[in-house]
C-alpha cells in the first residue's frame, strides 16, 4: 500500500502508536496502509467492485473468512481505507454481546456512531453538522428554500418520511430565527433530541412529534432507516455506504433462538442486497461459521444462499467468500511485512534495527511458524517480531541469544490465552 | 454346628479378611504399574505419553500415597520437563502426524488445527488443551500415534464394512414405503427423517432380537454410519432404486439429523422421500 519512502514520512509519535497497538495484538486502523502487504488479488477485485459496481448502483454482501490471527480485522481496515478513498460512507462495527446481529436496532446505533465519510470526525452527528454548514455556505437558507429542500429530501427514492422530516427539522432548528419568547436552550435541547433519534437512541414519541417524526428506531424499521442513511449520504456527495461488520462468529456461542434470529437477519441483508443500491456489506467470520453445526449450516434459508462459498477447490476472487485462510501471506510477503514493521519500530524509538534484526532472522521466524502449521497467523508473526525488536532495541542481540523455537512457542501460548479470555463472558473477566 | 456350617462360616470369615487385603494389593499393583509406565516413558523419552500419565487421576493417587511420598517433587519436575518438550514438539507435530497417517494408509488432510480423513470423519486438535476431537468424541491426547489409531478406528468402523449401494438404497425405499403405507400418505410424500431413521434401524434387526429384545443381539446402526452410507450411495452414482425411484433428502431445521448430502456436505436433513425418475 505505502512505499518505504512514504513510511519514512511517519512521525515518531505516529510510528509509536502503530507499534503500541500491534504489541497489544490490536489493529491501528488509521495506519493500516503503512503495514499492508499481499492480498493483492482480493484487494484488486474489491476495489474494482467499489468503483465499477457499487458506485454505479450495485449492492453486494461478502463474507471474509479467516482463523484467529489471520488478519481479518486488518483486512477490513484496508477495505475501509479503500472505500473512503473512493468516496463512500463507511462504518466499521465489531459485533459483540452488546451489539449482536440479531438486534439490528443495536447494530444500527453502532453504525451511526462509527460512520466515516467526507466529513470531519466520526459519527452521524458530524455528518449532519457538516451538511448544515454546507447549507449555509453562501448564505443562510430562507424559509422558502428550506421548504424546497424538505420537498427534495422527501422525494428522494428510498427515503423514509421520518428520516426526511428529521433532516428538515434539523435545518429549521438551525436556520429559522428564534420566535418571540423562545430561548436558545430550547433550540439546543430540540437539536439534541433530533440528533439522538438519528443515532438510534431512546427518545419518546411525544418528544419527536413536534418534528414530524412518528417512529423511534426499532427492530422493524432499522433496516429501512439504514437505507435512508445511505440515500442521504448519496444526496450529500457520497458514492454509497459500505458496512464492515467484524466478528460475526460471536453468534456461534449464543443460544439456538438467538442464533436463528441472527442468521435470519444476515439472510435478510443478503436478500435486501438484491434490490438495494450503492451498498456493500462485509461480514468477517471464522471458518467454523461455515463448517460447524452451529454455523450457517444450521439455518438452511441462509446456507442455501451462501453454500457455494468455501466449497470450491479453486478460488473465485469475485465470489461471496473472501477466503483469507486459504490465501495466507507467503513467506516472502511476511518478510516484506517484517521489513515495514522494523522500519516503523526504528522510527518510533529512533534507532537502527537492521544489524541486530536482519532479514535472515525474519525468515527464521517464518520457518518456525510454518513448521507449526501457523504460517497464516499474521498476528503471531507480528507479535513475535515486535517482541524481538523490543529486546534488540534494549540491547539484547537476538541473533546470538534468542531461542526462536522457544520464542514462537511462548508467543503462541500467549495468543492461546488471549483466545480463551476472548471467549469468556465479560462478567468473568 | 455341623461340619458344613463350620466350613462355610470360616470360609466367609477368611474371605472377609482377604477381600480388603486383596483390594489394597490390587490398588498398590495399579500404582506400581503406573510408575512402571512412567519409567518406560522416561526410558524412551516419550514425553507425550509421560505428560498424559502425569496429568491423570492416578498420578494424583500416587502423590497422595504416603509410601510413595517422594514421587511428588519428582512428578513436578517431570511435569515441567514433559510440558516444555511437548510445547517444543509443536514443530514436529504436523510432520509426524502426516507421516504416521501415510504409513497407515490413512487419507488424512490437515488444515491445522482441523483435519479430515474421509467424508464423515472430521477432527480438530487443541494443542494447548492437549485434546483432539474426532467426530465430536474427545481424545485427551495430542499424540499423533493415538490420533492416527483413533482415526483408523473410525475409518474401519464407517468405511471398511461391506457396502452394496443398490441393496442399501433398496432397503431405504422398503422402509420408506412401509411408513408411507402405514400413514396412508401419497407416494413421494416426505417422511420425517428421525422417524425414518428409527424405523430403518428396527428394520435391520434379526428376528432373534425381537424374541426377548436381548441387548447383545441388537444390531447398532449409528447416525455417522447412516450419513456415510448415504454419501457412498450418492457417490456410487447408481441413479436410484432397482425399481427406478429416486432418493431425495430435504434440508431444514426442525426435528432434523445431520447427514451427508449428494454434494458430500454435512447438512441438517428433516425429511426423506422417493420420487419416480423423471423421464
Amino acid at each position: 500500500m505505502k512505499t518505504m519512502e512514504e513510511l519514512d514520512q511517519l512521525k515518531p509519535f505516529q510510528a509509536r502508536s502503530i507499534i503500541e497497538e500491534l504489541r497489544k495484538g490490536s489493529v491501528p486502523a488509521e495506519y493500516v496502509p503503512f503495514f499492508t502487504v499481499g492480498r493483492d488479488n482480493w484487494l484488486t477485485f474489491i476495489q474494482d467492485d467499489l468503483a465499477n459496481y457499487i458506485a454505479e448502483g450495485g449492492a453486494k454482501v461478502r463474507f471474509l473468512s479467516g482463523d484467529y490471527g489471520d488478519g481479518k480485522t486488518h483486512f477490513m481496515s484496508v477495505i475501509q481505507h479503500l472505500a473512503l478513498q473512493e468516496g463512500f460512507g463507511v462504518s466499521f462495527v465489531v459485533l459483540t454481546r452488546e451489539i449482536p446481529i440479531h438486534k439490528f436496532e443495536a447494530v444500527y446505533q453502532a453504525i451511526t456512531q462509527q460512520l466515516h465519510g467526507r466529513f470531519e470526525g466520526i459519527g452521524i452527528r458530524n455528518l449532519l453538522r457538516q451538511w448544515l454548514d454546507t447549507l449555509a455556505e453562501k448564505e443562510e437558507p430562507s424559509l422558502a428554500q428550506l421548504a424546497d429542500m424538505a420537498e427534495t429530501l422527501r422525494n428522494l427514492p428510498g427515503m423514509n418520511i421520518n428520516f426526511a422530516n428529521a433532516l428538515t427539522a434539523l435545518a429549521h432548528n438551525r436556520f429559522v430565527p428564534l420566535e418571540e419568547g423562545e430561548e436558545q436552550e430550547e433550540r439546543d435541547a430540540a437539536q439534541e433530541i433530533i440528533f439522538h433519534w438519528f443515532e438510534g437512541g431512546k427518545v419518546t414519541k411525544r418528544e419527536l412529534k413536534p418534528f414530524g417524526i412518528f417512529e423511534v428506531v426499532n427492530k422493524s424499521n432499522s433496516k429501512q432507516l439504514l437505507n435512508s442513511l445511505n440515500v442521504f449520504l448519496r444526496h450529500f456527495g457520497h458514492k454509497g455506504l459500505i458496512l464492515l461488520l467484524d466478528e460475526l462468529e460471536t453468534v456461534i456461542a449464543q443460544s439456538a433462538s438467538m442464533r436463528n434470529a441472527a442468521y435470519e437477519n444476515v439472510r435478510l441483508l443478503i436478500d435486501n442486497s438484491e434490490h438495494a443500491e450503492y451498498f456493500h456489506i462485509f461480514f468477517s467470520i471464522i471458518p467454523d461459521v461455515l463448517l460447524s453445526e452451529k454455523g450457517f449450516k444450521s439455518y438452511d434459508a441462509l446456507w442455501s444462499r451462501v453454500r457455494s462459498i468455501g466449497q470450491k477447490k479453486k478460488l473465485n476472487y469475485r465470489g461471496v467468500l473472501i477466503d483469507l485462510h486459504r490465501t495466507p501471506l507467503t513467506t516472502k510477503e511476511l518478510i516484506k511485512l517484517g521489513r515495514c514493521l522494523r522500519r516503523i519500530h526504528e522510527i518510533s524509538y529512533r534507532w537502527e534495527a537492521e544489524d541486530s534484526v536482519p532479514d535472515k532472522l525474519l525468515e527464521d521466524v517464518c520457518t518456525n511458524q510454518e513448521k507449526m502449521g501457523l504460517l497464516s497467523e499474521v498476528r503471531l508473526f507480528i507479535k513475535q517480531l515486535i517482541s524481538i525488536l523490543d529486546m534488540a532495541e534494549q540491547g539484547e542481540t537476538p541473533t546470538e541469544d534468542l531461542d526462536l523455537a522457544q520464542h514462537v512457542v511462548s508467543s503462541q501460548q500467549e495468543m492461546d490465552q488471549e483466545k480463551v479470555e476472548q471467549l469468556q463472558p465479560s462478567w468473568d473477566k | 454346628m455341623d461340619t458344613e456350617s463350620f466350613l462355610q462360616e470360616n470360609q466367609e470369615n477368611l474371605n472377609n479378611i482377604l477381600r480388603p487385603f486383596q483390594k489394597e494389593l490390587n490398588r498398590g499393583q495399579r500404582l506400581a504399574d503406573f510408575l512402571k509406565q512412567c519409567v518406560r516413558c522416561l526410558g524412551r523419552d516419550d514425553f507425550l505419553q509421560l505428560e498424559e500419565l502425569l496429568s491423570s487421576k492416578i498420578a494424583q493417587n500416587v502423590e497422595e500415597e504416603e509410601v510413595l511420598g517422594e514421587c511428588k517433587p519428582l512428578f513436578q519436575t517431570l511435569r515441567e520437563y514433559a510440558g516444555e518438550q511437548v510445547e517444543k514438539y509443536r514443530f514436529e507435530f504436523i510432520e509426524d502426524l502426516s507421516r504416521l497417517a501415510e504409513e497407515a494408509e490413512l487419507p488424512l488432510e490437515i488444515d491445522f488445527p482441523r483435519f479430515t480423513v474421509l467424508k464423515g470423519i472430521e477432527g480438530e486438535i487443541d494443542f494447548s488443551k492437549r485434546t483432539t476431537s474426532i467426530n465430536k468424541k474427545v481424545l485427551k491426547s495430542i499424540d499423533p500415534r493415538r490420533i492416527v489409531t483413533a482415526a483408523l478406528r473410525w475409518k474401519k468402523q464407517l468405511y471398511d464394512g461391506p457396502f452394496d449401494p443398490q441393496a442399501f438404497v433398496d432397503s431405504l425405499y422398503a422402509t420408506y414405503k412401509k411408513i408411507n403405507q402405514q400413514e396412508d400418505a401419497a407416494p413421494g410424500h416426505p417422511v420425517g427423517i428421525q422417524q425414518f431413521y428409527l424405523e430403518y434401524v428396527i428394520s435391520l434387526q434379526s428376528k432373534a432380537f425381537f424374541i426377548n429384545m436381548d441387548k447383545s443381539k441388537f444390531r447398532g446402526y449409528s447416525l455417522e454410519q447412516f450419513g456415510v452410507d448415504l454419501w457412498r450411495y450418492f457417490e456410487a452414482g447408481i441413479g436410484g432404486t432397482s425399481n427406478g425411484m429416486m432418493l431425495q433428502l430435504r434440508p431444514g431445521r426442525n426435528n432434523s439429523l445431520w447427514l451427508i448430502d449428494s454434494d458430500g456436505e454435512r447438512r441438517q436433513i428433516t425429511g426423506i422421500s422417493f420420487q419416480e425418475k423423471a423421464i
